[in-house]
């Protein structure tokens, strides 16, 4: 299986002294559910933002289909097909749940195809997709509904590649489960995913890959299987 | 005079100040909203636009309402040239950009000086001292056609923002900047864009101010004035608030101005503004 993305050795300085990531190295395959594993404050979320170019990498590189990313500014690299859904509240407050998802079809692709993946997307997360929400200003959402918006509009680009950071925090057990579900089902598509999860029990049970990720630095890595064998994956993330 | 026709004309002189208190805000705080700038030089774009319908008419001999066109389109010129020899420059550097744009201010200002001197100008238009006639009561046609070409443009820009796909890449920005990026929005087009239309839309106010009331090159302040007026009651960066914090003022000056001296009645719309801001310091219409 050939490798998509390729994060090699990469460091982050955050504020101009902390160094973030130490040297990271990680990849992605196709086809594949690959998860960042590791604390608050380990580096996950910076690792991301690093792939998107939010927070560009100060030594290292970031290689998609083997060639250079990080030396590009954000929208280029959306419209290299990586559609990124951030921790935190990212959707557009005062602009209706359907404005909001017509604001990802950034290529002539998804324009043309934006009636079937609707409907796709719709069955996916039936919980948006309602004629009343769709007219709904996106910020009287519930945080649930709101997080499913934002999958559902990273989805409306067609992605290639789908980062995900910590889809499931905030969310109600029985929707944590959904979540997972439309993961799993958005993967079967054929499209690579690469997680940031707390969820670490749900996570390993459908991942293919897993990093664990320790003070900048990735300490384990393995089949999901694998870790969820190790004793300090055990004792540290699952609480067994 | 009996009473009807002077609340009528009293309406209407509130609706002829509001407009042009909604057009010359209305780019303010769309360059707030997108840019994060307060834009202490949007009143000197306004009298610039003033001096350039003034050159077109006296030199190139153009009726003032036609000289509009040409008008926006060259301020549109010097959005440009502002935004990428000035403003773009002066992004994400926090507070310190309000110095930046007073300054701004202040050159645009001396430079109109220095070329057009000191003295008061005002646009001639053939409209004159026509009246027009609406049933039995009569208002300056002048007037009463500036704040229908103000009205329509506050109306065209809204449709712009709310319909069109720069539109609503410029509401994305103004409401997240991080989810904009992440959506593939380039911010600084959007960002150069929305200067762009914010100088026009300023420029064109000017030159439609020009046609009623004389202007100098320092004139601009009593506009910045009621535009910061006007931002601040709606709710920086609401243009919803924006409507109709500039009808309350407008109206609200025009009312007063039947008991007051014309000087001191924009005073009460400063008085009417500190007493909403006691009760609700975010502004009416507040956009978080």
């Amino acid at each position: 299986m050939g490798v998509l993305l390729n994060v090699n050795n990469i460091e982050v300085i955050y504020d101009d002294v902390i160094l973030v990531l130490k040297g990271l190295s990680l990849q992605v395959e196709e086809g594949r559910i690959v998860c960042l594993l590791g604390a608050n404050g380990a580096g996950k979320t910076t690792t991301l933002k690093a792939v998107m170019g939010l927070l560009p990498p100060w030594g290292g590189e970031v290689l998609l289909d083997g060639k250079p990313i990080h030396k590009l500014k954000t929208p280029s690299i959306v419209s290299l097909g990586l559609a990124y859904v951030p921790e935190h509240k990212s959707v557009f407050p005062k602009m209706t749940v359907l404005e909001n998802l017509e604001l990802a079809l950034n290529s002539e692709k998804a324009k043309e195809m934006k009636e079937e993946t609707m409907r796709e997307v719709f069955d996916l997360f039936p919980r948006i997709s309602s004629k009343t929400k769709l007219r709904q200003m996106a910020g009287t959402l519930s945080g649930g509904e709101q997080r499913m918006l934002v999958i559902a509009r990273a989805l409306m680009s067609l992605p290639a590649y789908l980062l995900l950071d910590e889809p499931s925090l905030g969310l109600a057990p029985v929707l944590v489960q959904d979540l997972f579900e439309a993961i799993k089902r958005i993967h079967a598509k054929g499209v690579p995913i690469f997680l940031v999860e707390q969820n670490v029990n749900l996570t390993l049970q459908i991942v293919d890959r897993a990093y664990v990720l320790e003070q900048g630095k990735i300490v384990l890595e393995g089949s999901g299987s694998e870790l969820s064998e190790m004793p300090h994956i055990r004792e540290s993330y699952l609480g067994i | 005079m009996d009473y009807s026709t002077l609340a009528v004309q009293l309406f209407l002189t509130g609706i002829f100040l509001s407009s042009l208190y909604i057009l010359v805000t209305f780019g303010l705080t769309m360059i707030f909203g997108v840019m994060e700038i307060v834009n202490f030089a949007h009143a000197s774009f306004a009298i610039l636009g003033g001096y350039a319908c003034l050159l077109a008419v006296i030199s190139l001999g153009l009726d003032p309402f036609v000289a509009l066109v040409p008008v926006v389109a060259f301020m549109a010129l010097i959005g440009w040239l502002t935004f990428e020899s000035f403003a773009r420059y002066t992004l994400d550097v926090g507070d310190a950009h309000v110095v930046h744009y007073y300054a701004l201010l202040l050159i645009i200002s001396n430079i109109l000086a220095l070329i057009f001197g000191l003295d008061y100008k005002f646009i001639p238009s053939g409209l004159g001292y026509s009246q027009i006639h609406l049933g039995p009561f009569k208002y300056p046609l002048l007037k009463f056609v500036v704040a229908l070409a103000s009205l329509a443009t506050v109306a065209a820009l809204s449709v712009y923002r709310k319909k069109s796909v720069i539109g609503k890449k410029i509401r994305a920005l103004s409401q997240n900047k991080a989810a904009a990026e992440i959506m593939g929005i380039d911010s600084l087009r959007i960002r150069r864009i929305t200067w762009i239309v914010g100088v026009s839309s300023a420029g064109l106010m000017g030159a439609l101010v020009g046609l009623v009331n004389p202007f100098s090159p320092y004139a601009g302040t009593t506009y910045l004035i009621v535009a910061f007026s006007v931002a601040i009651l709606g709710g920086m960066g609401s243009l919803f608030g924006t409507i109709v914090a500039g009808f309350i003022i407008g109206m609200t000056e025009s009312l007063f101005s039947l008991f007051l001296p014309s000087q001191i009645s924009p005073v009460v719309a400063f008085v009417f503004i500190i007493g909403v801001l006691m009760v609700k310091p975010e502004g009416l219409f507040s956009r978080a």
